[in-house]
């Protein structure tokens, strides 16, 4: 009777907590670029993330990083820290390093931390390109050659088909980062499929959503990813709402499993505001994906100090979570904004740390 | 002697809605001014606002705001009869403090504020009855900083202390 009981009382605890929403999200990009002198960084970083009460946090599975090379026609010899497997719809074998995102892999599930995996960062040789990816967000080096319109999506599912086996813990997969900016994402003209969505949906998202389904297992796909913000360069021009979240709407309802954006804003005010478009939007649409993650956020600008303050940050941070009708937001970075960088105070927590933890323990 | 006879002041109460260095959203304020015109179109003013933008704050914390700005300029006008249009440019202390209680505790508090350039613009309406001649509305508009300013839009009402009797 009694293991009857602890058998119910299990089944109860674990479905109110898989149906439990956490609604604070930590962004840790950081975890598997960053090195240092304090060791084991990962580790390090995820016992600070985990410090703050958060349960959930996005890493980035950096595809450079891990895809350095491109697949060899003879299976390269095993060397440590690399894992080689065969390629799927790509021919031949590739030598994956997955050394640091194991790290960090290893950490979340030291601090049972919940992991959200996006994939992006392309190295050069899947796109046909010399320009190296822009960790600065800044150069225009999202270029995919046309002669490479094969080559990055078939190697894109083969990374994430094997993340995802890699990973049988992890969930949520994001598919690409913030494709409507150059940087990230800027495949020659004409786009497959007539638009830059349908040049994403094409190149990236169905790479990530069928490499990580095909291990056959229950996986969730998050995208687009794109930043709240109309883009007008010289690369052409393209409206978050109009040309990404209406045609998402309207020809690709439930796509994805929870629709990614991000948003940087001077205060909440901005975001909740696009937010609230959204939201709208929603409503037009009841039989479309109904599940938001704001991916990445975060308030001030470097054009004016008051609004980089921890004050503005941490009423900012309030305001934001108070009226979050979605179901996640992921602040980004941890790093600068709750512990210090520089190397004189590196992994020191700033006093936002500790604000940012009552917020946790109240809003989560 | 001249001098004395040309000498205007206005002091003026108003209120309106802008925004401000750490807050986009558009607000109100209220405001006071003292502009005084020592020579006949070229003076000096000094005005203070003040706003309490509000935040819709879940339990159990509370966010209690204040700004406050304080501008210090020349006041150039363009006509002094019964419409009198004019510019002011100016030095602004903006001073912001917020407060963040949990459980009606202060958790953390901070004053935080810096200097910038002030651009107003308005023009001083004086209204058509005999009495109230020394009365004037005063609508105006003002930008704060520089790389990234905020507006200011409002709308008040003056008295004229000294100048001539009647500039109708």
């Amino acid at each position: 009777m009694r293991k009857i009981t602890l058998i119910i009382l299990n089944v109860y605890f674990f479905s109110v907590s898989a149906l439990s929403q956490n609604r604070v999200g930590l962004d840790r990009i950081d975890a598997m670029i960053d090195r240092s002198a304090v060791g084991d960084i990962p580790r390090f970083l995820m016992e600070q993330t985990a410090g703050t009460g958060v349960m959930d946090v996005k890493i980035w599975a950096w595809w450079g990083g891990i895809d350095q090379f491109p697949p060899t026609a003879e299976k390269p010899p095993e060397e440590n820290g690399f894992w080689v497997v065969p390629g799927i719809r790509m021919k031949g074998w590739h030598r994956y390093k997955f050394e640091e995102l194991d790290r960090v892999i290893s950490a979340t599930k030291i601090y049972n931390l919940s992991v959200a995996l996006a994939i992006h960062g392309p190295p050069k040789w899947p796109r046909g390109d010399v320009c190296e990816y822009d960790f600065g967000t800044y150069h225009p080096c999202g270029v995919i050659r046309q002669s490479h319109f094969e080559i990055f999506p078939n190697s894109l599912f083969d990374l994430a088909y094997y993340l995802a086996l890699r990973y049988p813990e992890v969930k949520y997969f994001i598919a690409y980062n913030e494709p409507n900016l150059p940087y990230a994402f800027l495949p020659e003209k004409p786009y497959p499929g007539g638009s830059l969505l349908n040049a994403y949906i094409q190149l990236a998202y169905w790479p990530v959503s069928d490499g990580v389904r095909a291990t056959g297992r229950e996986v969730y796909v998050v995208g687009p990813e794109i930043t709240l913000q109309d883009v007008e360069n010289e690369f052409g021009e393209t409206r978050w709402f109009e040309d990404w979240i209406i045609p998402i709407m309207e020809y690709y309802p439930n796509l994805f499993d929870v629709i990614g954006v991000h948003n940087y804003a001077v205060d909440a005010n901005q975001t909740l505001e696009k937010m609230e478009k959204l939201q709208k939007t929603l409503v037009r649409f009841p039989h479309a994906t109904q599940r938001i993650w704001l991916t990445e956020y975060n308030f001030g600008t470097q054009k004016e100090s008051l609004t980089r303050t921890d004050i503005h940050v941490f009423s900012q941070l309030l305001n934001l979570y108070s009226n979050q009708w979605w179901e996640r937001s992921y602040l980004f970075t941890m790093m600068d904004s709750l512990i210090f960088t520089d190397d004189a105070n590196f992994g020191q927590k700033k006093p936002l740390y500790d604000f940012f933890k009552l917020l946790v323990q109240h809003y989560n | 002697m001249m001098f004395l006879v040309l000498q205007e002041l206005f002091v003026e109460v108003g209120a309106g809605g802008g925004t401000s260095f750490t807050d986009t959203r558009i607000h109100p304020h209220i405001s006071a001014q003292a502009t005084v015109y020592p020579l006949k179109n070229f003076g000096a003013f000094y005005r203070f606002s003040l706003s309490n933008p509000n935040f819709l704050i879940k339990p159990p914390f509370s966010i209690d705001k204040a700004e406050r700005l304080h501008v210090l300029g020349s006041s150039i006008r363009f006509a002094n009869g019964n419409i009198q249009p004019w510019i002011e440019p100016g030095v602004a202390w903006y001073r912001e403090r917020v407060r963040v209680s949990l459980f009606n505790d202060i958790i953390f508090e901070e004053i935080q504020g810096r200097t910038a350039v002030s651009l107003s613009g308005g023009v001083n309406i004086q209204m058509p009855w005999r009495k109230l001649r020394r009365l004037y509305f005063v609508p105006a508009g003002r930008i704060v900083g520089g790389r990234r300013p905020f507006w200011e839009a409002d709308a008040g009402f003056a008295w004229r202390f000294g100048g001539p009797k009647n500039t109708r």
